[in-house]
């Protein structure tokens, strides 16, 4: 079949792409490779979604369920239990092959939205040493047994890493009646939002412990203990530790997006953020009609701007541009989103989102374009785990600079 | 009174607060951008109040377990005695987001509602 858009992923960025460019005029499709769309939404069973977006706190599964709705309205063909194994170039458009209980099949498409998502960081990807038994998972995969298998991993958990996922674990395993022992962070700030820690953590009487780490883990077929030690402020353990009895270590430790697709592509990651640099619509700025939305594209840490950014990508897909870009620099961030500009676009409103390497009590973010001031945001309580997401309004110009400053 | 930190929880903004509960029982709150900081630290002294989110036991092999919240606030220290009669329920209906599956959950005053798709 012959799509406008394909759009990879039926969470809440590939629902909300698929939803704008629809309602664009576009013939799209949804490849979703789980059996039900939603996404990661699905396992996040608490509220708190859907703030900015709809004015109402809502769970995860209510929020995907508006989107899913709205897809079903449109008429939009999804395919689930489908898993994308190849995608090419032709004809100015692409091939996308995939697999799924049905046979294999190919579509062409003349855009592409990449929406897969991010995954999380492994155990092992942060050095824990000791014996590798049963009982060690990432806090994502223990939302996935806890809140849609209805298992219970544990019954003593100790979680290492701060991320939001990880607090918000806390607070479900204490809710289906597990002890979950304390919260260490190798960190001196937590990684998850303060809010996070107060109804998490504070809540239940759980004790976060900064400038702490998990060093060993022990056990033979099943976690018996792990050691947790002090760290300097170069991360290195200090000391001896303590022996810590658990039977589950859920490790919280960050999210990587998913780019699998995009190298496939031959596009290039943004060491910054891990996923693919874009413009001002979120297209591949080393590719044209290639979009990447959600915690592909960076992870957020709300999803009402998970689908801001999608709409805006899907209602692209409808446009041909012929594109002038100019990079962003970026000085005193961690790193910003779009990191191009494509100044021949007539809309002067352009919306950055980006994240500060560090706390601050007060900063301003300013933009410059030819190397002059052109606005300047004032901002309270800054910090790295929030997002930050500014609107600007500028003319095309041959250089655009964004710097955070700190103030007094 | 002295004054009391909170963060609010109520929407992504995550003020820092300031309370501090006065003589006449009223309570003195800064820090906060919209009124519902006012609301939520007065509440956080006087009768803190949580929604309760989690999972209920399905019949369904396809759903072993579906999300359920309370559909309003409860009084915060309820919240692990709801957990607890949650885990005891076992649906037998399939049910859609906004379907009542016990009301007046334990006489508290919130009806406990499904908030995932089942069908």
């Amino acid at each position: 079949m012959n799509y406008g858009l394909i759009v990879i992923g039926g969470g809440p960025a590939g629902l909300k792409a698929a939803c704008s460019a629809a309602e664009k005029g576009l013939k799209v499709l949804i490849i979703e490779r789980e059996a039900q769309l939603g996404g990661i939404l699905k396992q996040c069973v608490h509220d708190g979604f859907g703030v900015i977006r709809f004015g109402e706190k809502l769970t995860g599964p209510e929020y995907a369920y508006r989107d899913i709705t709205e897809v079903k309205r449109l008429g939009i063909e999804c395919l689930t239990g489908t898993f994308v194994t190849g995608i090419c170039d032709k004809d100015g458009g692409f091939v996308v092959e995939t697999t799924s209980a049905q046979g294999i099949r190919s579509d062409f498409t003349e855009k592409i939205a990449l929406a897969t998502g991010c995954r999380e960081r492994t155990p092992r990807q942060v050095n824990i040493h000791g014996t590798r038994p049963a009982g060690v998972l990432a806090a994502g995969a223990c939302q996935n047994f806890v809140n849609l298998k209805g298992l219970l991993p544990g019954k003593r958990a100790v979680i290492l890493g701060s991320g939001d996922i990880g607090l918000i674990m806390a607070r479900r395993l204490t809710l289906e009646g597990a002890e979950v022992i304390g919260v260490y962070e190798a960190k001196a700030t937590p990684s998850g939002l303060q809010r996070n820690i107060r109804q998490c953590l504070d809540d239940f009487g759980i004790p976060l412990h900064l400038k702490t780490t998990v060093t060993d883990v022990y056990g033979d077929k099943r976690v018996e203990a792990v050691r947790v030690s002090a760290v300097d402020d170069s991360m290195n353990p200090v000391g001896e530790g303590e022996i810590v009895e658990c039977d589950l270590l859920v490790v919280s430790v960050g999210l990587i997006p998913e780019n699998e697709l995009a190298e496939k592509l031959g596009l290039q990651t943004d060491p910054a953020t891990k996923g693919i640099a874009v413009d001002q619509y979120m297209m591949s700025a080393g590719k044209e009609g290639v979009y990447a939305v959600g915690n592909a594209l960076h992870v957020h840490d709300l999803v009402d701007y998970v689908s801001e950014g999608a709409a805006t990508a899907g209602a692209d897909a409808a446009n041909t541009r012929k594109r002038s870009l100019v990079k962003v620099g970026a000085e005193g961030l961690m790193y910003v989103v779009p990191q191009y500009v494509d100044v021949s676009d007539a809309n002067e409103k352009k919306t950055f989102y980006m994240r500060a390497p560090r706390d601050m009590a007060v900063a301003s973010v300013k933009l410059y374009a030819d190397g002059e001031l052109v606005a300047e945001r004032k901002l309270k309580n800054v910090k790295p785990p929030e997002m930050l997401r500014i609107q600007f309004k500028f003319r095309a110009s041959d250089s655009i600079t964004l710097r955070l400053e700190e103030e007094e | 009174m002295s004054e009391v930190k909170l963060t609010c929880i109520v929407c992504p903004n995550g003020c820092e607060l300031v309370a501090e509960k006065c003589g006449d029982g009223s309570v003195k709150v800064a820090g906060n951008l919209c009124p519902k900081g006012v609301k939520f630290a007065t509440d956080e002294l006087v009768r803190p109040l949580r929604t309760f989110t989690g999972t209920a036991a399905t019949a369904f092999p396809d759903f072993p377990v579906i999300a359920v919240k309370t559909d309003r606030e409860v009084p915060k220290e309820e919240i692990l005695r709801i957990a607890e009669y949650v885990n005891s329920l076992c649906l037998t209906k399939r049910c859609s987001p906004g379907d009542v599956i016990v009301k007046d959950v334990l006489g508290l005053g919130a009806d406990l509602v499904v908030t995932a798709d089942m069908n």
